[in-house]
Formats: structure tokens, sequence, C-alpha cells
């Protein structure tokens, strides 16, 4: 064996508080290291040619590093592996980094850590067996979970590219938020507008499939070969029969709270969720049907001329399987109920942002009209309070928003227009105006004459005057005083939250989710929209809070993963995965129910004892489920099953070096 | 303060524009301007806070301050800000309004090139030359 053993001074990182000279000669002594150095910059292209030329001349057949964490480089340097014909998992790095000279300061005791960790990555390379990836096929097909605008994106992305792809959605139309909106900024386009076309799109497109009134029941299976049950509701409409005439939802006599319209309106029990639904296929609401409730009614199957209407109709359950997942489930807006202080609920001038968004929109529980829900009055005086349940460690959530501020600044503008006698406050702590042309849309709807005043509000109560109306108290930074306001509505921009379901999903998917509730990126900075789980990837808010042009973005780039994933047809398994020694396995399975992965299984071997042919149970590995987590491997008796990469020798060894 | 305060009428709202030519409702409240004003120690209002008064429309605070007349349109504020809102030229918007309403509109205003005009008015009207 012949090690070569490589320290990097990171520039300064390590150098300046690790005498990297000094390990490289002490690591030199040990046995089988026949080369030792260091290196300015081992990442770099020079450092890169010097470990080759290293092997070269050197003849060696493992390699030590001593640098930054492997998250960095340890790519890097499996590749150099890899040109001079080695095998990726024969260089083993020691983190001189992280784990020394970033958390030291004594520059002595610093130098001796890092000689123990690269004696002890010495000692794991010299029981480093050779491991493999394996390619595994790639199930051409793509399941987006989520048809708002994130999803319909991706969706139209992958089908574009040639691949079909299935599109989930849970409501009996796809459009999501975005088909509550009315306009949005800083175009002040009209959301449907611009919503609608790619809806269509998504609609007509050949390669995509729409699944509305869909949700994911199981998921098993790993990357390129996901199997998801798909519970599709059912919708007592046959789909393939109705022609889309509404007669049924018009003489339907069951009125419901419409949860489109924030319950400021009602639907009936069979209806589309808006007019512009795609499907435009009506829904029975089972809950809240007469029929169902009763055995009474069924107005709407007499009068449906094509016999559309089955109540017999079944939930199914469908079985599918695709190479990639995108999830694109979007979120909640808070109804802050918890934050006594504003009133909300208690005062029907009391809204939040979304509930105003359905009284702007034309085809709202207002057609438009922007009115005072206590008295339908037009406001003379409006009051907008930003954060309301958001920077809140106390009793809301500790993230910011992100667009609160900017569609405040559309609703003052919105509001300016239609009444220009009317006055409208913005109580708010900062106004962050990052994005394109976000800085003069906040300009716009100052010049128009909306007052921010820099403070937030402590108390929204009734004023109890004979017009109903509510005080608002809050505070004016500039002016340094408490001001109090008696306004005709307030509105609350109101906190972004996942979904409800959304840690349920996650379970199913196998993905994770911060304390927050919202799903893990792999890399905050470089990885925004992959998951810790091979071909499961994010789009839109149910990744965090983000505006309609970074949903797109992101969904375009979610797309791309599973795009090159389908084009290579195959994707490359992690070799450092659970490894069993059948020899050794004595079939106990006690290592298949603490798999989180379900990776283990049974097997049954054949075997020549005494001149017979005997059978014996042994556990097996998918080594594509396994992520390698070690569970299996502490717990097995006969140490039968080890992890790739980090076996039981290698790990024993290191705590030999010591 | 409660709202809704007194505020200024739209004439006289508009007779500040028109002296002015400048729009105070762009104000974004970030104090460039008093800090840098060498007299803002002083002030009762600071620079910006005269800002968000006439924003709001509440003339009567401004018009009753010492602030006014304390400024010395050394043009530090107005070189300073970022919407160009020029505060020393709102400021000496209102001391014209005071002027002209006090002098039954005798004084003329009068234009030398070059110079800016409030320092040359804000100098006459301290030193009565």
């Amino acid at each position: 064996m012949r090690i070569g053993v490589f320290i990097c001074w990171c520039g300064s990182n390590i150098k300046n508080t690790v005498d990297v000279e000094r390990v490289a000669q002490e690591i030199k002594k040990l046995p089988h290291v026949v080369y030792s150095s260091d290196v300015q910059y081992l990442c770099s292209e020079v450092g890169q040619s010097e470990i080759g030329r290293a092997i070269d001349e050197h003849k060696l057949d493992r390699v030590v590093i001593g640098a930054c964490s492997p998250r960095m480089h340890e790519g890097t340097f499996q590749q150099v592996m890899i040109s001079k014909g080695l095998n990726p998992f024969y260089v083993e790095i020691a983190n001189l980094r992280e784990h020394c000279s970033w958390v030291h300061t004594d520059k002595e005791k610093a130098t001796i850590k890092s000689i123990d960790l690269v004696r002890k990555a010495v000692a794991k390379t010299k029981h480093a067996i050779p491991l493999y990836s394996e390619q595994l096929g790639v199930n051409k097909r793509a399941l987006v979970i989520g048809g708002g605008i994130a999803g319909i994106q991706a969706a139209i992305d992958i089908a574009d590219a040639g691949y079909p792809v299935d599109l989930l959605e849970k409501e009996s139309s796809i459009g999501g938020k975005m088909a509550q909106f009315d306009k949005t900024f800083p175009t002040l386009d009209c959301s449907a507008c611009i919503l609608t076309p790619k809806m269509v799109e998504a609609a007509t497109h050949k390669n995509i499939t729409l699944l509305t009134s869909s949700q994911v029941e199981g998921v098993s299976g790993y990357v390129g070969n996901f199997n998801v049950t798909i519970r599709r509701r059912a919708t007592s409409v046959r789909s393939d029969l109705c022609n889309g005439c509404g007669e049924c939802v018009t003489k339907c006599p069951k009125k419901v709270d419409n949860e489109f319209d924030q319950g400021q309106s009602k639907r009936k029990a069979i209806y589309t969720l808006f007019p512009q639904a795609v499907p435009n296929k009506p829904v029975v609401d089972r809950e809240n049907c007469t029929y169902f409730k009763t055995g009474k009614c069924g107005l709407c199957k007499r009068v449906c001329t094509a016999g559309a209407i089955d109540f017999d109709m079944q939930d199914e359950l469908v079985e599918r399987a695709y190479g990639a997942i995108i999830v694109a489930t979007g979120f909640d807006l808070n109804k802050p109920t918890h934050l006594g202080e504003y009133h909300y609920g208690q005062h029907p001038d009391v809204i939040t942002s979304l509930d105003l968004e359905r009284m702007l929109n034309a085809s709202g529980p207002t057609s438009g009209k922007v009115m005072r829900p206590s008295n339908g009055q037009k406001p003379k005086r409006v009051v907008f309070i930003q954060c309301v349940g958001s920077r809140d460690k106390h009793k809301g959530n500790p993230y910011c928003s992100k667009v609160c501020c900017l569609y405040t600044a559309k609703h003052a503008l919105l509001l300016g227009e239609k009444f220009p006698d009317m006055e409208s406050y913005i109580f708010y702590i900062d106004v962050r105006a990052a994005g394109k042309n976000y800085e003069e849309f906040y300009e716009k709807a100052r010049r128009q004459g909306a007052k921010y005043l820099r403070g937030q509000v402590s108390k929204v109560e009734s004023l109890g005057d004979a017009e109903n109306r509510l005080l608002v108290r809050g505070f004016d930074g500039s002016l340094g005083e408490q001001v109090e306001i008696e306004a005709d509505l307030v509105v609350l921009a109101t906190s972004i939250e996942p979904k409800a379901d959304a840690k349920q999903l996650a379970s199913m998917l196998g993905i994770s989710s911060d304390q927050n509730g919202f799903y893990t990126e792999a890399h905050a900075k470089l990885k925004p929209f992959e998951t810790q789980t091979q071909g499961v990837y994010l789009a839109g808010v149910c990744q965090g809070p983000k505006d309609i042009p970074e949903a797109v973005t992101q969904a375009s780039g979610a797309a791309a993963k599973a795009i090159i994933m389908f084009n290579k047809g195959q994707v490359k398994s992690v070799p450092t995965t659970a490894i069993v020694n059948q020899d050794l396995c004595s079939g106990c399975m006690q290592c298949k129910p603490v798999c989180p992965y379900e990776a283990i299984s049974k097997e049954q071997v054949a075997e020549r004892v005494a001149g017979q042919t005997r059978q014996r149970v042994v556990a097996t590995v998918n080594r594509a489920l396994c992520q390698g987590c070690g569970a299996c491997a502490g717990l097995c008796r006969s140490g039968a099953m080890d992890i790739g990469g980090f076996t039981s020798r290698q790990l024993l060894a290191e705590v030999d070096s010591l | 303060m409660r709202f809704p305060q007194k505020v200024a009428s739209s004439a006289v709202q508009a007779e500040l524009k028109t002296i002015t030519q400048k729009d105070v409702k762009d104000c974004y409240q970030c104090m460039k301007c008093s800090s840098g004003c060498p007299f803002v120690a002083d002030m009762d209002y600071k620079p910006h806070q005269l800002m968000l008064l006439t924003k709001l429309g509440l003339f009567d605070q401004v018009l009753k301050s010492r602030s006014l007349w304390v400024c010395a349109s050394c043009l530090t504020c107005s070189s300073r800000c970022p919407r160009d809102i020029e505060p020393a030229v709102i400021i000496e918007g209102f001391r014209a309004m005071v002027l002209r309403e006090k002098s039954d509109d005798k004084i003329q205003a009068f234009h030398k090139p070059g110079m800016p005009r409030q320092a040359l008015i804000a100098s006459m009207r301290k030193n009565r030359r």
C-alpha cells in the first residue's frame, strides 16, 4: 500500500491556525505513507494536478487529504482519483478547517489536533474497500404535486421537453392562490389574465395529464423509480360526460360558505371553483350536499341533460410509476384570531389582505366593489397593518413573509385609484422592496398618497360610534409619538404558512421540513430546489415565502433537474450504502425494522453444507433505497452488515489510532 | 395625535406645491436630511419630521414650529435627499407662505441666475436687506 498525504493551506484559513508543514512532516513518519506535502489551494487546478502528478510519480494507491469539509470538495478529489484510474473511495478527507482551524485559536493545540485528524484518516484508508456505483434505470415520467403557478410551470417545461407529466391538484381546478388574486405587482397585470393562458396550456398539452380532485396517498421507491398511490376523490360528476353547461350549479338549492372567497360569499354544494376553472367541470361537496347527508334532493341529477351526475362514484386509488417528483404544494395565509390585539374575527371590518384581494377581484364576493363588510359603505379611511404574525417570535412565525410589503403597496394604489379621496395609512416596521422594479412600485404608492408610518400597531378596537368604526392605536417613529387613527377598514397583512398537511406529505416523500414547516432544500444557496432525497424537487412557496417570478424561476429549475435525469435515462446510485456479508449474516432480520427507508428484506440463499444443499435466510439491501444511515450496521450482532466507506474495521481503526 | 386631524385646505396645499415644485409625498423617512442638518439641535421638529407633517397635511404644526426659522438654508439636506425632495425648499416654501400672508403680497419674487432662490430670500428675510 502506498499512501500519499496532501495538507491544504486553504489560503490562510488553515495555515494561520495550523502549522501545515509540521503536520505533513509528522504524517510522513507513519508506515505506508510514501509521500506527504502541503499545498496552498488543493482544490485549484494547480492543487489537483499536483495530486495527480504525485500519484503518477510515486505510484500512490491511496490518498489522504487534510483540507476543508468533504461537503465542499469530496467530489473534486474523487474526480482526480477517477482520472488516475483509482477507485474514488480510496481518497479519505480529514476536515482540518471546519473541525479544527475555524473553531480553535491555540496554534500549538490546533496543530496537534490536525496531526491526530490526519493520522486517523490514514488509519481509516488502510482498510478502505473499493466501491462502485450502479446505473439505475429511470422511468421517464414526472409527477408534479400541486397545480398552482409553480406546479403548472414545472409541468409545462417537462412536457415541452418531450416527457409525460402528471399534474396533481387537490382542488377541483388548477390555478392555486394566483387564481384568487386580482392584480399582481409590480406590473398590475390582472392575475387571472396572465395565469389562465398557462392553465389552458397545461390542460391541452399532449404530454400533460391533469389529475384534479386528487391527492397523494402513499409513496415508495427511489429516484428514477417511484411508485405513487394517488387517491382520485369521487367528484360525483362524470367528467367525460359533463359538458360544463352549469345547470346543476344554478339549480342546486344548498348554499355553503365559499372558501375561495375567504368565506365572504356562498357557493352551492355542487360547484366549480371559479369562473375560469380548468377543468371547468363542477364537483359535488359531499360533506354539505343534501343528498349525501339526508338522501333527499338529487335535483342536479334530474336537471343534467348529459346524465353526468353519478352519486355512486367512489374514490379511486391509482398506482403510478414516476422517475421524478416535483413538490409544488404552495401555502396558506394565516387567519390571525390568535392575535387578539387586532380584533380579527370580532369586528367585520378587520380583514386580511386576501379578503381584500377577493373584494377587489371582479369575480369576487362583491363583484369588485370595495366596501366595509359591516355596512356595505365605501371606506373613507383605511389602515393597513404589516407584519401581522410574521417576524414574530412570541405568538407568530419568526420569518418574514416576503411579499406583503409589495402587495400592501399594491392595495393602497388600487384603492387610491378607486377612491381618490380615500386616506390610507400603512403601519410598517421595514418596507422590503427588493425585487426588480419593486422600489419604483413602492414610490408609486407613496406618490399616490399612501401615508407610510413607521411603527407597529398595538391595538385595534371598536370605536363604538354610530358608524361602527374602528380605532387603531399605533406609533409613528418619525414624529416620535403615539398615533391613533379612526378607521373604516383595517387590513392585516398576515403570515404565509405552510399548508396544514405539509408535514404529512413530507414524510410520505421522505423529505424534511424546517422548524417553520417549509420543505428543506439540499443547499440553501446552491441547491435551492433539490431535496436530500434524490429525485424529489421543490418549487414555489412550499419551500419558503417567495413572489411569483421566484416561484416560476424555481419551477423551471426543478423541471430542468427532472429533464436532465430523463435525458440521461440513468441515475448513478450512491455506493456508500449498507452491504451485507451473507456469509456472516445469521438471518435474524433484526436490521429490517430499524431501517427508516424499508430498504432491507429477506432473501433465501442456497449453500452446500456437509454434502447437502440447504436454503438459508439472509438479509439483503436494496442499495438504491438505502441512504447509508448506519442504523442496521450498528445493530447487527454478527457484524455482517457494514456501510460502504464507513466499515466497522475502518471506524475501529480510526478510534485505535487516536 | 389622533386622526383625523385638521389638515391644511387643498388651496394651501396647492400653493405650497406651486412655490416649491416638489412632491413631498415621495418622502420615505430615511432621515438623511436630519442626520446632516447642522442646526438640528436647536430645532423642535427636525427636518424629516417637518417633511412627514407636510405629507400628512398638518401644516399648522409646521407653521408654529421654531424649526422653520432656525433653518439656515445651508442646503445640506437638499443636496443629500435621495428622493430629490429638497427639504430646504419645502421649508422655505412655508416661510414664503408666511411672508406672503403677513406682507399682504407685497414681497415679490426675485431671481438672480446661479443663486439658489431660497438662500437669497432667507438672507433677505433675516437681515432685512
